[in-house]
């Protein structure tokens, strides 16, 4: 079929393809370093990683395809995998195949569906290390023999065997191969020939996958796959039928080249893994280590991340006031000093948290640990509709829910996968500690029950509601979404292994690059709306306030009187702002919550960030000075009154109301964002932001309608 | 299936997993081993050839396997 080319063409691009453990990424990243991109593939969530490598002649580029162990439709990985290596994405000249060398048997099978693609291959045997350790004496030419197809071997640290797999690069030795199964033997030639004539593919097994993956491409047309249901029928074709048929043909000729090519003189395998499995896995020990962890991770973004985020806060407002003092006062400098700084700020303090989220996330992974985390977990989430992977994200987002959403990657059912990103954020962030520290402190007397604080009880339960939240809000949705794919748990268990450094820092620059490019363009433009609406009123309004401000200040005697008189005036060009005017807007609608208008400003401001809250109730109520001050604030708060009554504003009933709807309510710009991008479209964080806000309404409501 | 003893994989049951069961190296003929089991009827953790991999009860009962004999044991095909 296919004809050995005498010339070696120029090769461009090169896809990488692997099972997942195989050290595909960290060959990849051996590679291409810090040269890689991050796109899209048309029609799925798929991230597509793209890297260059220069050598001195030329320059390739890497695509980076999703770990799978088949092409078989499965995901959409498998989806991306199929389409790139048909041809149906971007032109790719060869294919590079990572086979683990201890576990040729399963890596063939997938290698060898690549060979019949008819693109020219290259194998790389990752792992010879491990392979020699356990004993396995692969005999590299008998392997060549058999499959006619290049191979180098590498170490599974990535660093031996690197200068073989460049100049494999260099040197084109890449090769097309001979069919190593035929599927004309066992599908009709003439249904094959008939969609490789109609859907421009150059040879009969890419027909054959391309009948197979018809269904879930969501790149064709509904004519398209009328057309593949049409002949299908009509050659009697039964794709799950066909896909087994395919896999055990091809796991026969498997079996019998590994006989000739690889002798194992010991089976004594791995017994450190199971020693240690005895105790991460146990009943009990399992879970307390498992929950140890958790804290450890818990406790890196909750209280590590605090140190890096305060230099980027402060480093921020270094900028704000010099820019402020520099340069010469206008609009462009307030826009620059109070709505871009600023903005940029707000998306760069998330950093340290992703970076240390993702830190932690790729050190378990790379150990193997991550897959024992699913292994004891999956029983616990099954009645909720969630999957043993939804463990982490849930429990991450309780420190923050951006970096939780992100990591939602790992669920590969695309149902439970969702439920998990859309209650996330009902887990009790570490924005929300601010909001529920301060009101706690006004509302809660400070009186022990049982010797337990009642300050300390009301916390306590603010976390609980959120968790149960997110549990029942799993349960119910997995109740309204329609199954389309049955969920199942079919995972490997890696052995136990040192992480390799270099992939997990990678990991942290590729996480926190997507989140200031991707998220980061959402965020800053909502916080610019922000600050213009905060910042700017009619102008009629506006002008009369400044005059004023201007007159008192010119009669002020001291300093501390214009501090003072420019703090009151804060407060009113606030309440005079088109912010303002919204949340005297909403204050009839908030009014049965028992909030007024000041707390509904406040409300709008903290949709860019749950903490804007503090800052916000702190100038609208003209505090001033010192706003992480907590004590401040709250004895302000605490003198509050209404108007019309005299009784104060933050009541017990008016502060756990307000602390119900901070719970349950989506003020998360940025985790928006980041549900956008996870998801690829925009319906998610839209209906997310309905739902959420409507059940804080509710919520709300019902608690200072019962309390009040 | 009790822990810790050797089978044989005799069939696997016909399913939408089949081939994943594939995939992930789960073959007629190869020797499988619970390794361990999470408590409350949760996930099953099988040695299967060199691999070891996890599953739930429900998609476990798709193998069928018979006992090795004891000889058998020490020498795994492969």
């Amino acid at each position: 079929m296919s004809t050995p080319s005498a010339i070696a063409p120029k090769l461009n691009t090169i896809a990488v393809i692997g099972n997942p453990n195989v050290g595909k990424s960290s060959i990849f990243n051996q590679l291409t370093g810090l040269n890689q991109k991050i796109g899209n593939y048309p029609g799925v969530t798929v991230d597509k990683t793209i890297g260059s490598v220069k050598d001195e002649a030329n320059r390739y580029t890497l695509i980076d395809l999703p770990g799978t162990y088949s092409i078989f439709p499965k995901s959409e990985d498998e989806l991306v995998a199929f389409r790139v290596l048909s041809g149906r994405e971007d032109e790719i000249d060869a294919v590079m195949v990572i086979l683990d060398a201890c576990n040729l048997e399963r890596s063939l099978l997938m290698a060898t569906q690549v060979m019949d693609f008819g693109l020219p291959v290259a194998f790389v045997l990752n792992m010879k290390d491990l392979a020699e350790k356990n004993q396995l004496n692969i005999k590299t030419h008998e392997l060549y023999k058999a499959l006619g197809i290049p191979l180098v071997m590498t170490d599974a640290r990535g660093e031996e065997g690197m200068d073989a797999v460049r100049s494999l690069l260099r040197e084109n030795r890449f090769q097309q191969a001979n069919l190593f199964i035929d599927v004309r033997e066992f599908v009709s030639p003439e249904l094959l020939q008939a969609t490789m004539e109609n859907f421009h593919l150059s040879v009969p097994y890419q027909a054959f996958q391309f009948l197979v993956f018809a269904e879930e491409d969501p790149n064709l047309s509904i004519g398209e796959k009328e057309w593949v249901r049409e002949w299908s029928s009509k050659f009697s074709f039964d794709r799950s039928a066909a896909q087994l048929e395919e896999a055990k043909r091809r796991n026969l000729q498997i079996k019998n080249i590994l006989e000739k090519a690889v002798s194992k003189s010991n089976s004594k395998s791995n017994s450190f893994s199971r020693n240690l499995d005895k105790v991460l896995l146990h009943p009990v020990f399992g879970y307390l280590i498992f929950l140890g962890i958790m804290l450890l991770v818990f406790q890196a973004i909750f209280a590590w991340a605090e140190v890096p985020m305060d230099w980027i806060d402060q480093g921020f407002a270094v900028m704000t006031s010099w820019i402020s003092q520099t340069l010469p006062s206008g609009v462009f400098t307030d826009f620059l000093a109070e709505g871009l700084i600023p903005g940029i700020g707000g998306i760069v303090i998330f950093i340290p948290q992703i970076a240390l989220l993702f830190g932690f996330l790729a050190f378990l992974e790379d150990t193997g640990y991550l897959s024992r985390v699913i292994f004891l977990m999956d029983r616990f989430m099954r009645p909720f509709g969630l999957h043993g992977k939804s463990v982490v994200p849930l429990i991450s987002g309780m420190a923050c829910a951006i970096p939780a959403v992100m990591a939602t990657r790992t669920i590969s059912n695309s149902k439970e996968r969702l439920i998990t990103i859309l209650v996330t954020p009902w887990m009790s962030c570490s924005a929300r500690l601010p909001i529920y520290i301060i009101i706690i402190g006004l509302v809660i007397p400070t009186e022990t029950y049982l010797g337990i604080n009642a300050q300390a009880l009301a916390l306590l339960g603010m976390y609980l509601l959120g968790t149960v939240a997110t549990l029942l809000g799993a349960f119910l949705l997995n109740l309204v979404f329609e199954q389309k794919e049955k969920s199942y748990l079919l995972t490997e268990m890696p052995i136990y292994r040192f992480p390799r450094w270099k992939a997990v820092l990678l990991t942290i620059f590729g996480k926190s690059k997507v989140f200031v490019l991707e998220a980061g363009k959402v965020i800053l433009s909502i916080s610019i709306v922000l600050w213009v609406l905060a910042s700017y009123g009619p102008p009629s309004a506006m002008q009369t306030l400044e005059d004023e401000e201007a007159q008192l200040l010119a009669k002020a005697a001291s300093e501390e009187e214009s501090a003072e008189i420019e703090e009151l005036f804060a407060s009113k060009k606030l309440e005079a702002s088109f912010i303002g005017i919204m949340g005297k807007a909403i204050e009839p609608a908030i009014r049965p919550l028992g909030y007024d208008w000041k707390i509904g400003i406040a409300l709008i401001t903290s949709f860019a960030a749950r903490e804007v809250f503090v800052a916000t109730i702190a100038t609208i109520y003209s505090i001033g000075g010192d706003v992480d001050n907590e004590l401040t604030i709250r004895e302000k708060l605490a003198q509050q009154t209404r108007p019309e009554s005299g009784e104060k504003v933050f009541n017990l009933a008016t502060g756990i109301s307000l602390m119900v709807f901070y719970a349950f309510a989506m003020q998360c710009m940025s985790t928006l964002a980041v549900v956008k991008r996870e998801t690829k479209t925009w319906k998610w964080p839209i209906l997310q932001t309905i739902v959420m806000t409507a059940v804080a309404y509710l919520a709300a409501l019902i608690t200072y309608q019962t309390l009040a | 299936m009790p822990l810790s003893s050797a089978y044989l994989i005799k069939e696997i049951k016909d399913s939408p997993l089949q081939v994943n069961l594939l995939e992930m190296g789960v073959w007629t003929g190869k020797s499988i081993r619970l390794l361990h089991s999470a408590p409350f009827g949760g996930s099953l953790a099988f040695e299967i050839g060199e691999n070891v991999v996890c599953m739930r009860p429900l998609e476990a009962a798709l193998i069928m396997v018979e006992p090795v004999a004891e000889s058998q044991e020490s020498s795994f095909p492969k």
